[in-house]
């Protein structure tokens, strides 16, 4: 029989844990290590809009088009590098691919500064109020959690909530023209 | 436009990206055809989608007449339901054996509801066609329950942040998916889970996330280790290949297991980090 907890017993039941996995924290002895701040907001839309999916593109039912590939659109401005650590001293600010998804269009723009992803702006080209909803909740969110972690080298999130795979997948291609494998 | 596989750009290997609106959430596609052509794997996308819609159809208890919901109100017998109705019935038996109890499709009130475990099964079924198609690597992000197979690119594993659940804008860490990475908690949603042996909605943990190989059984042992509590890391050390992050109400993090956590989020920062220890502030 298990009788209910009582909130109270919380604390020793943490204690339980760590008792049970005394060798399990070896290796990771923090979290939340204070990032970056995010900075600013501004939109820098830097360069051409590269093409592939035009943001005027049609309705895109979601059941049946899987967008087209994205991450290999060239992108604006700088070459990517070679193999660069993500330590490099990346800096520049480059758009990612337009990326169709089944609520509109995204595109990301990313600036590097000194290795560090200094800001992030999204447009997205949502087709219907709800959506609209979702992206303006979901992407605010998506662009601080990158400036937190730093880290341009993930490929999905996970948590309740709504993340998009457009917004990742722009975003990985926009650093990736800047030498930054983070 | 596209040069995959461009010389001296590794890095421009062809992605397929979708994010498809089912089962009540948002499903994200990452895929890496890798030696498959990227005609095949459209192709295969497409049909991964087609797996979701047909687990929604089946399934979900918002459609009155789904053979779920028809099961439900006694009007179809289990022999004569969809396949799957047996075979999904069969994972939420393993997950409430291996919750010990703390998942219990069958205690939910109105009756059996699979529902916290189909989506989960769901990403597996839909990555599973994309795995039969040959791709390098897949990743399903059914609303923030993950299942990977393959690697992203050679030698590197997916890797995934887990939200922040004091602070959403922010990652807590950062895990390589051993194959399914799920998250619970009601942060995001508010009280739905389900405490089987009070008969009440009840969380224990602000959220806890939940590492192994398979995404449906992760899933539900997160939904029992958020009710469960402390005594959920009993059985989550018990289930081989499985691991766990959980945050308490205070907003300390703690696991269970060795838990492949890559990087506390900002890491790299060099030192001198106030993050949250483990083993300390007790």
């Amino acid at each position: 029989m298990r009788a209910p907890f009582v909130i109270g017993a919380t604390v020793a039941g943490v204690a339980g844990i760590i008792a049970f996995h005394p060798h399990a924290t070896s290796s990771t002895a923090t979290f939340n290590a204070p990032g970056t701040r995010a900075v600013g907001g501004t939109s820098t839309n830097a360069g051409a809009t590269a093409s592939g999916a035009p943001p005027a593109a049609g309705p895109a039912p979601a059941a049946t088009t899987p967008s087209s590939p994205t991450g290999t659109v060239p992108p604006t401005t700088n070459a990517p590098t070679t193999t660069s650590p993500r330590s490099t001293a990346a800096s520049g600010t480059a758009s990612g691919s337009v990326t169709q998804y089944p609520f509109g269009v995204l595109q990301v723009t990313a600036t590097v500064s000194g290795g560090r992803i200094t800001n992030v702006s999204t447009q997205v080209q949502s087709r219907d109020p709800r959506s609209q909803q979702i992206d303006d909740a979901a992407l605010p969110m998506l662009r601080s959690q990158t400036l937190s972690a730093q880290s341009a080298n993930i490929q999905g999130v996970s948590g309740a909530t709504y993340t998009s795979q457009a917004f990742v997948t722009s975003l990985q291609s926009a650093l990736s023209s800047l030498g930054f494998n983070g | 436009m596209s040069q995959p596989g461009h010389p001296g750009a590794p890095d421009r290997e062809p992605v397929l990206c979708h994010d498809e609106r089912v089962m009540g959430t948002v499903v994200s596609f990452d895929v890496r055809p890798g030696p498959v052509p990227l005609s095949d794997a459209r192709l295969a996308l497409r049909r991964a989608c087609v797996a979701l819609a047909r687990a929604d159809a089946v399934f979900s208890l918002w459609k009155p007449d789904s053979p779920m919901s028809r099961l439900r109100r006694g009007e179809l017998a289990q022999a004569d339901a969809p396949p799957e109705v047996a075979e999904v019935l069969a994972r939420c038996a393993l997950a409430r054996d291996r919750s010990a109890g703390w998942f219990d499709p069958w205690a939910m009130p109105g009756g059996l509801d699979p529902t916290g475990l189909v989506k989960g099964w769901a990403a597996r079924r839909a990555l599973e066609v994309l795995v039969a198609a040959g791709v390098a690597g897949a990743m399903v992000n059914a609303g923030g329950d993950v299942a990977t197979a393959g690697s992203p690119a050679p030698g590197e594993p997916w890797r995934i942040g887990v939200t922040d659940p004091g602070d959403r804008s922010r990652l807590l860490c950062v895990v390589a998916s051993p194959g399914a990475v799920a998250t619970s908690g009601t942060y995001e949603r508010g009280p739905h889970i389900f405490d089987p042996f009070r008969g009440l909605p009840r969380t224990r943990w602000r959220s806890a996330t939940v590492m192994g190989p398979e995404l449906d059984l992760a899933d539900a042992l997160a939904t029992g280790l958020c009710a469960a509590g402390a005594a959920g890391a009993q059985f989550v050390a018990e289930a081989a290949g499985y691991t766990a992050v959980v945050v308490d109400d205070l907003g300390r993090a703690r696991v269970v297991g060795e838990a492949p956590i890559q990087e506390p989020a900002g890491g790299h920062a060099g030192g001198n980090s106030r993050g949250r220890s483990f083993l300390g502030n007790s």
